[in-house]
């Protein structure tokens, strides 16, 4: 019986041990968190760097959880750049402690004014900061400074490729402007279930309503329900949106009182909050601004 | 030498909890993981609230002193009220996540706060935090496991004859004037800082599934509760071994493929000894 | 106030979805969490809500589209399965109930976690959330929820009544139940059924925590105030029903509290009141009645010393110093177990002490008699020893009614005219004649 454990031991040691070693070629490699960060840093980064999305599009902080290749893809890195703000939860721990790699914090540099919290409690962020562009400029600055410090062979390239990306989000700004502005004034309501989008609507002049904070782990109340109910009876609106993370059944119910009371609203198509989307209008960064605008645009009006 | 870490925290997560999990099933308190997992969010959110951050270190002594007010509020119920062990447990664990919703919803609106988010170590993650003691790296979930895995050997040795004596025939313990409410206590305290202490390590669905399933294998094999706890141990091996290998083949979550391997090795054991009829 | 009013009137249609809704529930999980109770498997919601996981990720894999229908469909068969494994390990090897709802839950759900990871690494697209996505908010009903929780609740009705004799013999005695052919195969079956359906129709409109809670705590807090089947199945559904309905009101009544854990909170209120004050079971009841019990132990103690007493000869008063010498009282206790028997009539208080009225007087030779009687029927039936029989005696003398004596005494041989204390009646004059 002994035997055989210590056959077996040492069989596990070898096979663990026999591990391949880190790639020395050329290529940086460079680990985002999110799918909006990697978009960010495609757009920045120099043709010599490889991007890799630990959360590829469409999966959620939230719910994440990690296997064996994520380990692998930490580990090869050069460079790791994550969000902050709480938004990968326990795994920013561990990349504040891990030693190694560049590791970047995009949120490092952010004007704390400019970051929604929760009145009642401070020590509550919103970190839905990528729908607010001055946070998002920041955010690309960070990672252009710390990558051009760590880098400096490619210092001319990143600046030159983050103004001409920055020019480029100003293009997307002004256009998802005046899709706003194309909504009477009246009508610029948007009502989801999750907090997601207070960032965005600040931007780019609009309402947001929901049923329940940032937080997907808090659940709202029957007087949140009829609240809401009432709200969009009082004020028409037309149109409510769903959410990719969270059960529809929380909006169709809404959408049945409305219509026991007497008005019909429409429910509009999922909005992207937490991570860019898979199809061909929804895969970039800047996509998602312009997508999310049409769709409330195109139910609102 | 990442595998040889995550092999070694799994053995020691399955060793700590397997030992306390074969006690556990003998007093058929075997969700008792799983009663945990849930049970501790009002004291993360507690924790969270007075603190204001999210630290892993408030956050995790919130956890473990709701952990034993868990402990004590089911033996309560179960001793005082007469009510059967299962029930109590789970009435205490379904209210207490209850409360930790509600205050989540009322006072934290903003932030994330779930045991998953906040406390839950990952096991895959586990050698990318290091640190030196003595002149040795070792991840730091490893540090740890190995203060728990001492604890619990310390304390399983010390308690045995009480907890045999308790577990198998707590009438005739009381009979002889054994305090069988202590020896159930100090278990039960034992498994809420065991248990909590690794979901802070490795997350919360590796420590349920150690906590029960090399144990009812291991019973299956035999009664006797020394052989027990070295098939414990032998399990806790093969399963945090066997489990990195599928997890490396499947390319998918590492304490999810040992729990699935644990399951696999308590089927093969079923399978021979099955009763017919 | 006005809120109330409109709350119980239903006004607001999403309070009557949700209200109606959350009512069917909790009466029907109440319902048939008891037979889980029963059988000892009351955390069954638990392990099948887990075991879910695995069926909605092979049910997204499959059709490729996050349709709410399909998914459930792949959780509830998931979900049969657990329960079925949970019945076959528990009927095949010696693993209780409880190790198998925790090994069969650890182990899906485990795959579960195998699986979204195995899909997130593999598949890219619009998969996030799916381990939420079917989970629903108390809150957030339809009036389709409230009909198919009626025509659950219709179901489980008529399947319940349609077995009933079987299930209610298979739950209470199952050797008995199989000896006169009932299968418990079939019954386990019928029980995994109702448990299933209940579930997989709840946990899209409450939420996993919710769903389990309602099939503990009500069958959990019923269980104080009956020990029979249909009392307790009636009892368990109004407790699930109106903890629905309060934890309702309340979310109503305030902002920002969440309907599902709100009506968690208040059936947990009602088993704990239950637990407390509940006749019979209820610690009050059981705590006010040892106490009643210490007390009257208590006086029979002292009475019997004091007939003691006087049988030896120390005069027809008697004052604490005497008494301790056969039976130890400390100053509180003598003080209060005294004026006890004051109030009742058993003593009087005499200027230098206290001396026992008639009825005071037979009292306490019944509790010797009946303390004789114990340790002759120790000797003679039960071979025990001399040296032991007095301290049993001690006990049982306070137990002992008229009924059991007299079976005893008939069971010995002697008339009930034995009376070993005739004599002490005849030296003593009573002092209320004197």
């Amino acid at each position: 019986m002994r035997k055989v454990l210590l056959y077996l031991l040492l069989f596990s040691l070898t096979a663990c041990l026999t591990k391949s070693k880190k790639e020395n070629g050329n290529t940086i490699k460079i680990v985002c968190t999110t799918s909006i960060i990697s978009d960010w840093v495609v757009n920045i980064a120099s043709n010599e760097m490889q991007i890799i999305p630990l959360l590829k599009t469409g999966i959620d902080p939230h719910v994440y959880k990690p296997s064996k290749r994520d380990l692998d893809i930490l580990r090869s890195a050069d460079v790791i750049i994550y969000h902050g703000l709480h938004l990968e939860g326990k795994i920013i721990e561990v990349l504040k402690k891990m030693e190694g790699p560049l590791i970047i914090n995009v949120s490092q540099n952010y004007s704390q004014d400019l970051i929604i919290r929760d009145p009642s409690f401070p020590a509550s962020i919103d970190p839905h900061v990528w729908f607010d562009l001055d946070l998002t400029r920041s955010a690309i600055t960070t990672i252009t400074q710390n990558l051009s410090a760590e880098y400096p062979q490619f210092k001319d390239e990143l600046d030159s490729n983050m103004q001409a990306y920055f020019s480029q989000i100003n293009n997307v700004a002004k256009q998802v402007k005046s899709i706003i502005s194309s909504i009477p004034e009246g009508q610029r309501t948007v009502i989801t279930t999750h907090d997601a989008l207070s960032y965005f609507g600040r931007s780019f002049g609009f309402n947001v309503k929901t049923l329940q904070g940032a937080s997907t782990v808090s659940e709202f109340g029957l007087k949140e329900i009829t609240g809401l109910v009432d709200f969009i009876v009082d004020q028409q609106i037309p149109a409510i949106f769903l959410e990719n993370i969270i059960s529809p059944q929380a909006m169709i119910s809404v959408q049945k009182g409305c219509k026991a009371k007497g008005f019909e609203v429409k429910i509009g198509p999922e909005l992207l909050s937490d991570s860019l989307g898979d199809k061909e209008d929804q895969n970039t960064y800047t996509d998602m601004l312009l997508f999310n605008a049409r769709t409330i645009a195109e139910y609102l009006r | 030498m990442d595998g040889f870490w995550i092999v070694l925290t799994g053995f020691l997560v399955a060793s700590s909890t397997g030992m306390l999990g074969n006690l556990l099933l003998l007093r058929k308190m075997s969700m008792m993981g799983d009663a945990l997992s849930h049970a501790v969010l009002p004291g993360i959110v507690i924790a969270y609230l007075i603190s204001g951050s999210r630290a892993s270190f408030p956050l995790l002594i919130g956890a473990i002193i709701m952990g034993l007010l868990t402990t004590f509020l089911i033996h309560f119920f179960s001793n005082k009220g007469k009510i059967q062990g299962d029930a109590a447990m789970g009435t205490v664990f379904t209210f207490l996540f209850a409360i930790g919703i509600i205050l989540v919803t009322k006072y934290a609106g903003q932030a994330d706060i779930d045991a998953d988010c906040v406390l839950h170590g990952e096991l895959a993650f586990v050698p990318l935090q290091q640190t030196s003691y003595f002149g040795i790296t070792a991840p730091d979930a490893v540090w740890t496991l190995l203060l728990l895995f001492t604890f619990i050997q310390l304390v399983f040795w010390i308690g045995y004859k009480g907890w045999l004596l308790t577990s198998f025939n707590s009438e005739f313990a009381a009979s002889i004037g054994i305090k069988t409410a202590i020896w159930h206590y100090s278990l039960m305290a034992a498994t809420s800082v065991a248990t909590v202490v690794s979901f802070e390590s490795v997350g919360a669905i590796l420590v349920i599934a150690f906590l029960v399933v090399p144990a009812a294998t291991a019973y299956l094999i035999t009664k006797d509760l020394k052989r027990m706890v070295v098939v414990i141990i032998i399990q806790g091996f093969l399963n945090s071994f066997g489990g990195y290998m599928l997890s490396n083949i499947l390319n998918a979550s590492i304490s999810g493929s040992m729990a699935v391997i644990s399951f696999v090795g308590f089927a093969i054991v079923f399978l021979v000894t099955k009763k017919e009829g | 106030m006005d809120l109330l009013l409109k709350y119980i009137t239903l006004e607001d249609p999403n309070v009557r979805f949700v209200v109606v809704a959350i009512v069917l529930l909790g009466a029907v999980s109440g319902m048939v969490g008891s037979f889980n109770f029963l059988r000892k498997k009351t955390l069954v919601g638990e392990t099948v809500a887990h075991s879910m996981l695995p069926g909605v990720l092979i049910a997204f894999l499959l059709s490729g589209v996050k349709s709410p229908i399909i998914m459930i469909l792949g959780a509830a068969l998931s979900g049969w399965m657990s329960i079925w494994l949970v019945d076959y390990i528990t009927q095949k090897s010696k693993i209780k109930g409880d190790s198998a709802l925790a090994i069969v839950l650890s182990s899906f759900f485990g795959l579960g976690i195998v699986l979204l990871t195995m899909i997130q690494s593999r598949f890219s697209g619009n998969q996030s959330g799916l381990d939420h996505y079917i989970f629903g908010n108390a809150a957030a009903m339809t009036p389709e929820d409230s009909t198919t929780f009626a025509v659950v609740c219709l179901v489980v009705f008529v399947l319940v009544m349609s077995s009933y004799l079987s299930i209610k013999a298979t739950i209470f005695n199952s050797d008995y139940a199989q000896s006169i052919g009932i299968s418990r195969k079939k019954i386990d079956i019928l029980i995994s059924i109702l448990t299933i359906l209940t579930i997989s129709v709840g946990i899209k409109a409450v939420g996993i925590v919710m769903m389990s809670a309602l099939l503990i705590i009500p069958p959990t807090a019923a269980r104080f105030w009956t020990d029979r089947l249909v009392p307790m199945l009636i009892i368990s559904g109004c407790f699930g029903a109106l903890g629905g309905w309060l934890g309702s009101f309340i979310s109503y009544y305030e902002t920002n509290m969440p309907t599902g854990p709100l009506t968690i909170v208040c059936v947990s209120i009602i088993a704990f009141v239950s637990m407390m004050f509940a006749p019979k079971k209820g610690i009050v009841y059981q705590r006010w009645n040892k106490l009643l019990l210490r007390r009257r132990i208590n006086e029979e103690n002292l009475l019997k010393a004091a007939v003691q007493n006087e049988v030896r000869g120390k005069g027809k008063l008697f004052n604490r110093a005497q008494i301790n010498t056969r039976q130890y009282f400390e100053q509180k206790l003598w003080n209060r177990t005294i004026n006890r028997l004051k109030n009742k009539g058993f003593v009087y208080k005499v200027h230098t002490g206290y001396t026992l009225s008639m009825a005071g007087r037979n009292y306490g030779a019944d509790i010797d008699r009946r303390h004789k009687i114990w340790e002759v029927y120790l000797q003679r039936r039960m071979q025990m020893s001399v040296h032991l029989v007095h301290d049993e005696a001690e006990t049982m003398e306070h137990f002992l009614t008229p009924e059991i004596e007299e079976e005893i005494l008939g069971e010995l041989g002697l008339c009930s005219r034995f009376n070993p204390l005739l004599e002490i009646h005849e030296i003593i004059p009573d002092p209320d004649i004197a």
